[in-house]
């Protein structure tokens, strides 16, 4: 079959040859015309009528009485009484007179303008040749008539096909006078092997071991390896979850987090089981309504639980509960039986046996469950507590580190205690408290003068507001502005802040600007100060003191879980400032959070004290105790002294900051329960399901019961008009698609594209089988087989097709470009997560354990704040990095929120997931460049892989590069590689030499420890080598 | 050079080439980048076999979408209704509310009269309210759809529906049409680009996402903190000069790869890392608003380094300078309910404070370079808001829900008849009566302005041609220039 060209491109077509023509490469005229090819029905005709007329003239309608959707049709014609076609006359048919008239109200079609001359001389030419209209009934389609089991070919060269279904590759590639490309060199077939069925690459020391088998079954015990390897399942679920649309959070706008993991490990772990995939099927589309279901079989039925819900507020909860349903539909349609039926949610679909009325009565299949469309986890199963064993060590290992140090380092600070005390003596007083007046809010709140020179916040309480307030001073050379946030009974939770909750604040943005008093000095208006940096006593996480300073509104400081006490925030600023003849100070605080996350009482200080370290403020109490002479001092006194050096101590908070974090994250996962999405019946009256005219949920006629298409009802020997008879009819044996688009799907995993090119679509709009006898093989071996997806596969792996080389010649480049023949092997790019999984597993870093909550590897900071989730209780403002082993888990567990996908994986072509998605597209761009090169997480594997070749990789640097290669491409290098990677390596090491500062730097990189002993210089150079090996294309595709 | 391949091989080799580098590099890939890095004897035999063609001239080569998110009110920036005003404080009739879904408020609101004058201005005599001051003085650049409706009530969906046709999540943008249709005019920087600013709902990559194009059509999210770019930034410690050495590494090996392999995305793969390495300066270079005149700051209220909505206008217009074709802004917090979350008085205000003048300063700007007749400017909100009030707050935190029936949305520049004003509502500002304008005929009438036709830019998915407009959308011819 010929390849199907990109969908129509003709625009940025003639782009480019505009640009061609300026750069001056020649052009040649356009290709000599050849006579015009003969009109085809089904690829030229039908679409047409189908696009331009079948609105009107269809199914659905029929304007004058006409149809145009059958050649009957068009020959009896409408109400006027002439048929619309004269076979073999086109200037004499109505149909081509109406669509050519100069008379307006007479021309068709009457909306959208009129067709091109093509178009108009496509159907003169299809009339005058006779008007072939096969009267073949939708039925009749390929994909619609039953599985057959055809003959094995018959080949001249008997001595390629391993398998019988090599012999279908081959007759075709006979038949085109092409041949097979040679078998692949081992090393590459068996890397290709475990990334096709494990994704990860094999190990060199697997790949030695293979090389070094002289059995004759070598390759296939490697395989039978492979498909027993646990990994198996993470990689098979891949794909499955596209079409499962699981995600971890609920999607539309405020998309909270769901907790659905419990489905993706099942999914794993039924690959992992070789389950047979007609109970794949029945268990996740109707698992609840089996006899007595196991709570496997209930989680299970998640599968139709991962559609979204709707969170926001003013949301018709019908509208999207049936959204919901009408998901549940489509996503039926794509995965099993490969048919678009969400066309037929408006209208009955224009090319296949689905009418409107049969996509209701699928529908109604799925609209009597207990499911909601808002707000709605329920029903939601408990499951047990997962094994986080690994990561609560390892929080506590690091709480053990954090203890260790603070008491380190408290011995130390008590060594200076005495010379604590007499800088704090020093520097009581440094800060001079502020007369504030004039404060405005601009949500309408008032303020109230606190004997202690603060300000109240009292009356309204705005959601966000913008504050001013003004001071006086005579001081110059001000080198910091402190803030104090106070309590305050009045407040709610006794503040400090304004939120109604917890009496916090966030504190997005505070500025300061001075202008001068005295008339005579310059006019200048106020310019803000600019601030160095910020600092506070105390900062929640992702909320830190910086965050109110870095003018950015959307990032800001806060103060939870320590309510209900004052803090402050020292500015320091950039220059003095003060103006001789006094200064006017105007301060501005910004709060964006919403939800009254606005700070309700607070004071202002300045001073002018310029050694940092003497600028920690020392409040009364302190004052009083460091005046007291030390053998006067009570034990109280003493602890007081002590905590307060502590909490002066940037390097002491910084400790306590993180012990409080991670006491915190240890107590989340202690006691958080898991209960996952599932399916079940309503139990009280059941739901009347009735079409929805024009798809409007609000517009509802004919009443409608539970049922299978007409066209596709010979599978339906099941009584049942429920979920578990609709699953069973899709896996009986008479059922044409099922296996079909099962197995297709199987063959797109491994050779990149699908028999069918469109897996999604088997319908008459979809491409055709590139080998229609092969499929049908292929479909009636695996339901033979009982479903055996991994025999199936073994089989594919085994086969002389797959084994094949990848390399392109002339004659294959000429003859099947596309590689839709198999004139040779598989050659394309990982997707997204594999990319991780190998740089991960290369540099060692990968964490193998499987299943279990999704995990946050790093990801950029203030994503999810950048797309406007600003209000930390919704509790997902902020993506949480995980720590330790959990950065290092495989693509496939990493956290997926559908508004904000994983921004790697996006660029990647992963799918949000918002719908069911059958294949994914397979990009080559810059942006998919820039992250491989500069991503954090392949950079810190490309330090740990960097760091495992100065380990393990020999003596010397021709024998690391030796290593490298071999451990990133499964394969020695060519000298030609191996001599222009050794020179790179040696410029980045002389590179290096002389910037230290800069391998230093780089280095830093991701968490994961880097050995003392190691020269930073050699290691960077080493880094930027990994970094190479892990962008070059080799590495980034399977092959 | 030696050819090695046949001519029919070549002709595969050189049409895929093509297609690829046109498919996946066209988000900030020119054919330039190509051209200086394939195999001579590709291209040398790059000729088309065929030479399509556009489907007529174009008018306009950029968009700049300045979008209002939250749904701003017409009915106290454009629309003035005496009759709104003169029944102010009454119960809306009750035909007007019988047949519609309404997002939060009840059927038995009263109406509101707008607290904000309007005077007619320029030539053209379009009322502007006070509250735009700026705007009023270029009225007759501008042209007003004033019978503009729309069919989704809560903001998802709504702000889904105005960039891509659709309410659900999973259709392309506008501007990844644009990316898909007509390519990039700079090799250097992303087609379709997205700036972001504000304060109020959440918006979602399904607003920019390219739906079922390849994903290289997206928007490009430029970022106003940090990397604007997704790690268009080489780590610390890195270096230019070591990133090139790298890149040359890169080639070296993947072209020796090429070699052995034949495969023609391998060129693809080096050409993409070429790009990449360009957009580590191009973009920064753009987003760098410090070497702008005094004067050029002065007029946008800008301030290099602030992200505000204002930068971001000066940020739209050295974009398309530099041939971005379609560059989005989003302004957040025009969702004014009333009461102290949001309201006509306080945050309208502000709203526009924070908007009008940088908005007219980047059209008078665009014409002085020239650069207006060729770039369509587009102003509006994902709906309007209600004649009604919302809720009974007090009298300076007043309030309006949504409102999709009719509304105003306005244009400038690239191809569009200056200084009218098209269509119109009810007496009410209710329902648009006159000249009405739906999304998809928006859709439809921008794409013409391009010079595609909106049945004939199609993507073909899931067995379906789809389109931009859906099954919808008719031109509106009147506001063409």
């Amino acid at each position: 079959m010929a390849p199907s060209p990109a969908p129509p491109t003709f625009l940025r077509f003639a782009l480019v040859l505009v640009t061609l023509a300026t750069l001056g490469v020649p052009l040649t005229a356009p290709g000599q015309t050849s006579p015009a090819p003969p009109v085809d029905f089904a690829r030229d005709v039908e679409p047409l009528l189908v696009k331009r007329c079948s609105e009107c003239h269809g199914p659905d309608a029929q304007k004058g009485g006409l149809r145009l959707d059958s050649r009957a049709a068009a020959l009896k014609g409408g109400k006027s009484g002439s048929p619309a076609l004269q076979v073999g006359k086109s200037a004499e048919s109505e149909l081509i007179q109406r669509l050519t008239t100069s008379d307006p109200d007479e021309l068709m079609p009457p909306k959208g303008g009129p067709l091109t001359p093509a178009e108009i001389d496509l159907l003169r030419r299809w009339i005058d040749a006779g008007a072939q209209w096969p009267e073949v009934a939708t039925t009749a389609h390929w994909a619609f008539r039953p599985v057959a089991t055809p003959a094995i070919p018959q080949v001249k060269r008997t001595d390629w096909p391993k398998d019988d279904l090599d012999r279908f590759i081959l007759a075709r590639l006979e038949k085109e006078k092409l041949s097979p490309q040679v078998e692949a060199d081992r090393a590459t077939l068996l890397r290709r092997a475990a990334l096709d069925l494990t994704g990860l690459p094999p190990t060199w020391s697997e790949i030695q071991a293979f090389l070094a088998d002289p059995s004759p079954d070598a390759y296939a015990h490697a395989v039978d390896r492979l498909l027993a390897s646990p990994h198996y399942g993470e990689n098979m679920a891949r794909g499955w979850l596209d079409l499962a649309r699981y995600a971890d959070s609920n999607g539309y706008q405020v998309d909270l987090a769901r907790t659905m993991w419990p489905y993706r490990d099942w999914v794993i772990r039924a690959f992992n089981q070789n389950m047979p995939f007609d109970q794949f099927t029945i268990e996740q589309l109707a698992g609840d309504l089996l006899p007595h279901p196991t709570d496997d079989q209930l989680i299970a039925t998640g599968f139709n639980r991962n559609t979204k819900i709707n969170d926001e507020g003013g949301g018709d909860a019908e509208e999207y509960r049936v959204k919901a349903v009408k998901d549940r539909v489509a996503t039926l349609g794509t995965a099993w039986l490969g048919l678009t039926l969400n066309c037929a949610e408006c209208h009955s679909h224009k090319y296949d046996p689905v009418s409107q009325e049969d996509y209701y009565r699928l529908y109604a299949f799925f609209n009597n469950t207990a499911d909601g469309g808002n707000y709605s986890v329920e029903p939601a199963l408990s499951v047990p507590t997962p094994d986080l064993s690994e990561t609560q060590s390892h929080l506590r290992k690091r709480l053990q580190d954090v203890q260790q140090a603070t008491a380190q380092l408290e011995q130390e600070l008590a060594r200076q205690q005495r010379t604590w005390e007499r800088e704090a003596h020093r520097a009581a007083g440094a800060w001079v408290p502020l007369e504030l007046k004039n404060p405005v809010s601009l949500g309408g709140a008032s303020y109230e003068r606190q004997s202690d020179g603060s300000l109240l916040a009292t009356g309204v309480n705005p959601i966000y507001d913008t504050i001013t307030v003004e001071a006086e001073t005579d001081l110059t050379g001000i080198t910091a502005v402190q803030l104090e946030v106070l309590p305050d009974p009045s407040l709610p939770k006794n503040g400090p802040g304004r939120w109604g909750q917890t009496g916090n604040f966030i504190l997005d943005e505070f500025s300061v600007s001075a202008t001068p008093l005295s008339p005579g000095t310059s006019a200048a208006p106020a310019a803000n100060l600019a601030i160095r940096s910020a600092a506070a006593d105390w900062e929640q996480r992702y909320y830190r003191a910086e965050h109110a300073v870095d003018r950015n509104p959307k990032t800001g400081w806060a103060i939870g879980p320590r309510f209900g006490q004052a803090h402050f925030l020292i500015a320091d600023l950039q220059q003095p400032a003060g103006f001789k003849g006094g200064t006017k100070l105007s301060f501005r605080f910004e709060h964006y959070h919403g939800n009254s996350h606005c700070v309700g009482r607070f004071r202002l200080s300045v001073t002018t004290e310029r050694h940092p370290d003497r600028r920690w403020p020392v409040d009364d109490a302190l004052r009083t105790v460091l005046a007291r002479p030390p053998a006067e001092r009570t034990a109280e006194d003493l602890a007081l002294l002590t905590s307060s050096q502590h909490r002066a101590s940037a390097a002491w908070r910084a400790l306590e900051l993180d012990r409080h974090q991670l006491e915190a994250r240890l107590e989340e996962l202690g006691r958080k329960k898991h209960a996952t999405l599932i399916m079940r019946e309503r139990t009280d009256t059941p739901r009347v399901t009735r079409v929805h005219v024009r798809g409007n949920f609000l517009d509802q006629s004919k009443e409608v019961s539970a049922g299978v298409p007409e066209a596709f009802a010979a599978a339906a020997t099941e009584a049942r008009a429920d979920r578990l008879g609709l699953a069973r009819w899709l896996v009986h044996p008479a059922h044409p698609l099922t296996s079909r688009v099962a197995v297709n799907r199987l063959w797109e995993g491994l050779f990149g594209t699908g028999i069918v090119k469109t897996s999604e679509d088997f319908g008459r709009q979809g491409e055709p089988p590139s080998h229609p006898e092969l499929l049908d093989y292929l479909a009636s071996e695996f339901m033979r087989s009982g479903w055996n997806v991994k025999a199936l596969q073994r089989r594919l792996l085994l086969s002389a097709t797959y084994r094949q080389a990848a390399f392109a010649t002339p004659d294959r480049l000429e003859h099947d470009f596309y590689n839709r023949l198999l004139s040779r092997g598989p050659r394309f790019r990982m997707d997204a997560e594999m990319i991780r999984d190998h740089a991960l597993a290369v540099s060692g870093l990968l964490n193998p354990k499987i299943g279990g909550p999704s995990v946050h590897p790093v990801q950029i900071a203030n994503l999810w704040k950048e797309i406007g989730f600003l209000r930390p209780e919704i509790g997902m403002d902020e993506w949480p990095v995980s720590e330790g082993p959990d950065l290092y888990r495989r693509g496939v567990y990493t956290f997926w929120r559908r508004v904000c996908t994983y921004p790697t994986f996006a660029t990647f072509d992963a799918p949000s997931r918002d719908i069911c998605v059958a294949r994914r597209p397979r990009t080559n761009t810059p942006l998919q460049a820039l992250a491989a090169l500069n991503d954090p997480m392949l950079l810190e594997a490309a330090r740990a892989f960097a760091q495992r070749i100065l380990a393990e990789g020999g003596r010397s640097d021709a024998d690391r590069i030796d290593f490298a290669v071999r451990q990133c491409l499964g394969r020695p290098p060519t000298d030609a590689e191996h001599t222009r990677l050794l020179q790179y390596l040696k410029l980045q090491l002389k590179e290096f030499r002389s910037d230290a500062a800069g391998a230093t730097a780089l280095i830093q990189i991701g968490s994961f420890p880097t050995p003392d002993s190691l020269d930073a210089r050699r290691l960077a150079a080493w880094m930027m080598l990994a970094n190479v090996l892990f962008n070059l294309d080799e590495t980034l595709t399977k092959g | 050079m030696k050819p090695v391949l046949t001519p029919p091989a070549l002709d595969a080799l050189r049409n895929s080439t093509r297609r690829r580098f046109l498919k996946d590099c066209a988000a900030g890939v020119g054919s330039l980048a190509l051209a200086s890095l394939l195999d001579q004897r590709v291209l040398a035999a790059a000729a088309p076999a065929a030479s399509p063609q556009p489907h007529f001239a174009p008018k306009a080569k950029n968009i700049i979408y300045l979008f209002q998110s939250g749904g701003p009110s017409h009915l106290d920036l454009f629309d003035p209704k005496p009759e709104l005003n003169r029944r102010h404080g009454q119960q809306v009739p009750e035909e007007l509310v019988k047949n519609i879904r309404l997002a939060q408020i009840g059927k038995q609101a009263s109406l509101l009269g707008s607290p904000y004058k309007f005077a007619q201005h320029g030539k053209s005599g379009a009322w502007i309210s006070e509250l735009m001051p700026h705007l009023a003085g270029i009225v007759d650049e501008v042209c007003f759809l004033r019978g503009f409706y729309s069919e989704a009530f809560n903001h998802d969906p709504a702000t889904i529906f105005m960039n891509t046709g659709a309410q659900l999540a999973g259709r392309p943008a506008m501007g990844s049409w644009f990316s898909y249709g007509l390519g990039s005019e700079n090799k250097d920087l992303p087609a379709f680009v997205v700036l972001m600013t504000g304060v109020g709902q959440p918006l979602t990559n399904a607003a920019w996402g390219s739906g079922f194009l390849p994903t290289v059509h997206q928007g490009v999210p430029l970022r106003s903190q940090g990397d604007p770019v997704l790690y268009v930034s080489d780590p610390a410690g890195l270096g230019r000069q070591r990133r090139r050495q790298s890149l040359d590494v890169l080639r070296d090996l993947n072209q020796a790869r090429h070699e052995a392999l034949q495969d023609p995305e391998i060129q693809t793969r080096i050409a993409a890392y070429e790009m990449a390495y360009r957009m580590q300066t191009s973009v920064p270079e753009v987003m760098d608003l410090s070497k702008e005149s005094a004067a050029t700051h002065a007029a946008y209220g800008t301030s290099p380094g602030r992200a505000s909505y204002a930068n971001n206008c000066l940020l739209a217009r050295r974009l398309v300078e530099r041939g971005t074709r379609f560059v989005q802004l989003y302004h957040r917090g025009w969702d004014h309910h009333g009461g102290p979350d949001g309201n006509l008085v306080y945050d309208l205000k502000q709203r526009c404070a924070e908007t009008d003048q940088a908005t007219v300063a980047l059209i008078r700007d665009l014409k002085e370079r020239g650069l207006l007749d060729e770039t369509l400017i587009l102003w509006g909100g994902e709906f309007g808001r209600t004649p009604m009030m919302q809720g009974n707050p007090k009298p300076d935190q007043i309030g309006r829900d949504h409102h999709p029936h009719g509304y105003t949305v306005w244009m400038a520049g690239g191809g569009i008849k200056p200084g009218i004003v098209h269509g119109s509502t009810d007496e009410f500002g209710f329902y648009a009566t006159d000249g009405r304008v739906h999304v998809h005929d928006l859709h439809a009438t921008i794409l013409h302005l391009f010079g595609i036709d909106h049945l004939r830019l199609t993507y073909r998915f899931q067995g379906r041609d789809f389109r931009l407009t859906d099954v919808h959308g008719e031109l509106v011819k009147p506001i063409l220039a």
